[in-house]
């Protein structure tokens, strides 16, 4: 097995660097909470004098312009994830960087690829090598690398790759004129920094490939090359290490001379296990890196955000983490949320509150205090939809940006969070042109419904049923198209040359009978008496089907409970099933299935008789009269059978009871019978417009249902 | 500045110059009325841009008007036909007797007039739109030239049914419907057309490019369906109720 060590002595600045898209000038440090003491700092601060062990009042007077960041085992987990992340790219074996005080484990800031797998893959160690040192520099880091037989042997090696350099680059100032020119701009960029590493790892590579034709003695070359290397490089404890430059033991080489035995006595066996696994006596098993299934990431922002532009910098560069991940599975998000963490306010709650009113088919949940030491505030959950799943940065964050439109900041932003992404597998890409206007179609559908909300956008359905304003069904976009228009067309049929106007009115309005003037009709309609509730159920649930909650929506788990729009008729059959089972009160209309759906049936047939135009034209009277009869009992069934399906549903049912109150108002006593029969007429509406009227059976005035 | 016979035909080219009712490259939708088909500049419905169809009165059959194109169109391509803003809601059952498939239809119901309008650019410009229907009070000329310019880029045709007509908007087609029956619009001027029968429909064009606007035209039988239900002329079929059920 082979490995390629990568050393990267500030990976933490690094990440953060990148993470807060900081220039490359930016000094920064790593500094411990409780000592005020520098811990790591970037070759930009040392410019400036700021080193390791300072304290922050020094390293802040040195240079003015510093950015200090905490050392967290949060942010040590970040970055860990980040540079596996981006190494997961080129080895499915990666080995993240230890925490530092892990000892006699593996070597600190060092990141390992297991390359032998993947040399032939990129044509040879030297390519991947290269391919990977691209992929690094792009990122920002400083970094040096090596290829070795064991994982500590390409740590040490990699460091002393990455310390050779720097230790020429001192010395040349003072008499080492070989070396002046080639180390000019050490410090000047990562590529000039690149460059060198990579030349040395090429050197080392050079004289390991040497040792790998000699494939009987692996770690020859590799026991050579560590030799000169200092005992520092080791994972030892400061202690250790003291003792044995006492002993006058300073660099590997000198070590590995000495019997083992005599080191275990001396110096306990986790040291003699260390040195047999660096040259490969003894196995040295890895903790690998496997990708998250889940993904989260959190992102403290260096400044509040009091306004929404601001936030879609930062989102910016987080989405593109997202498309990362998304790319390495080949995974498309249709969902995710956004959490905003605010500074903490005492009035916020208050604020949420009204927002999430006002803002619809923007899911506000309640506020939590979340258990976080740094920011005790409030934050909100906005859930981002993607309904037609996206998997770009620049898609991911278009949208996002529509959604955050339409809301408001209640307080300044201290950090983000993306989590609970729901990933659904990418879909092919487009090819021809009509695909490319298709896609056209799903990014409009999707713009428009991020900025409006998804109640606000639905596609138009169709299903039988007796009313006609409960034909209408309302589905999410998301759905898809249906197109089970069977029972439909049958329906269709049945009504002959009966015209339908194209437009409903939500709710049947009562208008004056002097405006219009009857020109047709009437044409007989039952309103469904078996769907209705009880008088004791409350008035709410008398006539929900009866009269007027028209507008119907998809049965099934696709409901959008922001939308406000549920449909009629199915609804209200869950709400007569699940009174019948929870009442035993009720009286009335408690039937077994297939009962329920014989009375069904039988009642049809009596409905149907009735369906026929009473003054329709006599020539098709008959046949008229039988279609309908057809039509009616299909619809019934299928209707009884959606009642079936939705009744244990009972996020419907709550939605549906607050609708029928508006409804029931809406048709003021008149909601006192169920089951009443209507006449429909067209008529000629006084200001000149064609309309479709109807008169409910025993009942004076009129109600306008639709227009032409 | 002289143009030579011989450059005639590349100037007449120029997207600015039109060509009286020659204007057309590529013949529009058809209108399913033959007589209108004759009126309209491009043989039908343009192709692309916008429409600003007048109906002052609720119930003035103008999806019967535009049943037509709405079949042509959604047989012709996939991409569905968007209704923004409209005030009611449209019936499955209608389209079904008219052979059109109601999953071709999207409901755009924004909050306010800004999100409207802002739907509508939206959809024109994006090319992924062939149709919009699309409702509003008035189209000012801002509006108009921001939707025409919207609708060309995404070759996309916007149908914008408006309650009162904006004189002088920059839009290749302009028409007022009025109904029959009922007080008489402002925009015929000459009472006799007005139509009598309630199938019949007023149809006037105020404004086509390539073309002056014409006298009023009077439609009739624009869904034949509605045509065959509604009564002879003058005799209206009605039996009034109420009725006992037995």
């Amino acid at each position: 097995m082979r490995w390629l060590g990568v050393w990267l002595p500030q990976w933490e600045l690094d990440y953060l660097r990148h993470i807060h898209g900081f220039s490359k000038e930016t000094p920064l440090v790593l500094y411990d909470v409780a000592r005020a003491g520098v811990i790591k700092a970037c070759s930009q601060a040392a410019r400036f004098g700021v080193s390791k062990g300072q304290s922050m009042g020094s390293a802040a007077q040195l240079c003015h312009t510093l950015q200090p960041f905490r050392d967290e085992p949060s942010l040590h987990q970040a970055g860990c994830d980040w540079l596996c992340l981006h190494g997961y790219s080129f080895s499915a074996r990666v080995v993240p960087p230890p925490a530092s005080e892990l000892m006699f484990e593996r070597c600190h800031d060092v990141l390992l690829l297991e390359s032998g797998s993947m040399a032939q893959l990129f044509g040879g160690e030297e390519a991947f090598a290269a391919a990977f040192a691209s992929a690094l520099s792009a990122l920002g880091c400083q970094f040096s690398m090596a290829f070795a037989d064991t994982p500590l042997a390409a740590g040490v090696l990699a460091r002393a790759a990455g310390s050779s350099n720097s230790s020429n680059s001192s010395n040349s100032s003072k008499d080492n004129d070989r070396h002046r020119s080639k180390d000019n701009g050490k410090y000047q960029g990562n590529a000039d920094n690149r460059r060198h590493n990579r030349g040395d790892s090429q050197s080392q590579n050079a004289s390991l490939r040497q040792s790998k034709n000699a494939s009987l003695k692996p770690t020859s070359a590799t026991l050579a090359a560590l030799a000169p290397c200092p005992l520092a490089f080791l994972p030892l404890p400061e202690a250790l290490l003291m003792r044995l430059e006492g002993m006058g033991l300073d660099v590997i080489g000198a070590l590995l001379s000495l019997p083992s035995s005599e080191l275990g006595i001396r110096f306990g066996n986790e040291l003699v296990l260390l040195l047999s696994r660096l040259v490969g006596k003894q196995p040295h098993p890895q903790p690998f890196y496997s990708p998250q299934e889940q993904y989260t990431q959190r992102l403290e922002l260096l400044h509040e955000a009091e306004s929404l532009s601001a936030l879609v910098f930062v989102l910016g560069r987080m989405f593109t983490e997202l498309a990362l991940f998304l790319r390495q599975r080949q995974l498309a998000v249709s969902m995710l949320e956004l959490v905003l963490h605010y500074r903490a306010v005492e009035h916020v709650d208050r604020q949420y509150d009204m927002q999430g009113h006002e803002i619809e088919g923007l899911k506000i949940e309640d506020l939590e205090t979340e258990g976080s030491a740094i920011y005790p505030a409030s934050h909100s959950r906005i859930a981002l939809a993607y309904p037609f799943a996206e998997y770009s940065a620049e898609g991911l964050l278009a949208l996002c940006r529509l959604q955050l439109e339409r809301f408001s900041l209640a307080a300044p932003v201290m950090a983000l969070t993306i989590q609970r992404c729901h990933f659904v597998p990418r879909s092919a890409a487009p090819g021809s042109a009509l695909e490319d206007s298709h896609r056209a179609s799903l990014s409009l559908l999707a713009r428009l419904e991020a900025r409006l909300g998804a109640s606000r956008i639905k596609r138009l359905g169709a299903r039988s049923a007796l009313l006609p304003a409960q034909c209408v069904e309302l589905h999410p976009m998301a759905a898809g198209k249906t197109a089970d228009n069977g029972f439909l067309l049958q329906h269709i049929d049945g009504l002959g040359f009966a015209c339908r106007p194209p437009w409903l009115l939500p709710t049947p309005l009562r208008i004056d009978e002097e405006k219009v003037v009857l020109l047709r009709g009437p044409e007989r309609l039952r309103e469904p008496w078996w769907q209705a509730a009880p008088k004791n159920d409350g008035c709410g649930d008398k006539h929900a089907d009866a009269i007027g909650a028209n507008i119907g929506v998809t049965s099934g788990a696709q409901i959008d409970d922001t939308s406000g729009i549920e449909r009629g008729e199915t609804a209200s059959a869950s709400i007569s099933e699940r009174d019948s089972e929870k009442a035993s009160t009720r009286t009335g209309t408690r039937h077994s299935e297939g009962s329920r759906g014989k009375s069904a049936k039988r009642k049809g047939k009596n409905v149907c008789h009735q369906l026929s135009e009473c003054a329709g034209g006599q020539s098709s009277g008959n046949a008229c009269d039988q279609s309908c009869e057809y039509s009616g009992v299909q619809s019934l069934e299928n209707s009884v059978v959606q009642s079936h399906k939705n009744s244990g549903e009972s996020r419907e049912y709550s939605v549906v009871q607050n609708r029928e109150h508006s409804v029931v108002q809406s048709l003021g006593s008149t909601a006192e019978r169920c089951g009443a029969a209507r006449d429909y007429y067209l008529a000629r509406h006084s200001d000149g417009g064609l309309c479709w009227v109807f008169r409910r059976e025993g009942e004076p005035g009129l109600y306008l249902q639709g227009w032409f | 500045m002289k143009t030579s016979a011989k450059d005639l035909p590349g100037q007449l080219g120029r997207a600015d110059i039109w060509l009286g009712q020659e204007t057309c490259r590529e013949p529009g939708y058809s209108t399913g009325i033959a007589a209108l088909d004759a009126a309209l500049p491009d043989g039908g419905w343009p192709r692309h841009g916008v429409c600003e169809l007048s109906c002052p009165v609720a119930g003035s059959q103008s999806l019967l008007l535009l049943t037509p194109l709405l079949r042509t169109l959604t047989r012709e391509r996939d991409c569905p036909v968007l209704l923004v803003g409209a005030p009611w809601q449209l019936n499955p059952v209608y389209l079904l007797q008219h052979g059109l498939r109601p999953e071709h239809f999207c409901q755009v119901s924004p909050a306010s007039r800004k999100d409207t309008l802002w739907a509508m650019e939206q959809s024109l410009g994006s090319g992924g739109c062939r149709l919009l229907l699309g409702w509003l009070d008035r189209l000012t000329l801002t509006e108009a030239r921001r939707l025409q310019l919207a609708a060309e880029k995404g070759a996309c045709l916007a149908i914008i049914l408006v309650d009162e007509p904006t004189a002088g908007n920059p839009l290749p087609l302009r028409l007022g419907i009025s109904p029959a029956g009922g007080t008489p619009s402002l925009l015929s001027n000459r009472r006799s057309s007005l139509p009598t029968h309630p199938g019949q429909l007023e149809l006037k064009l105020l404004k086509r490019r390539g073309g002056q606007a014409q006298e009023s035209l009077l439609l009739d039988g624009l869904s034949p369906l509605l045509a065959r239900y509604l009564p002879e002329q003058g005799s209206p079929r009605v039996v009034q109720g109420p009725w006992g059920v037995h």
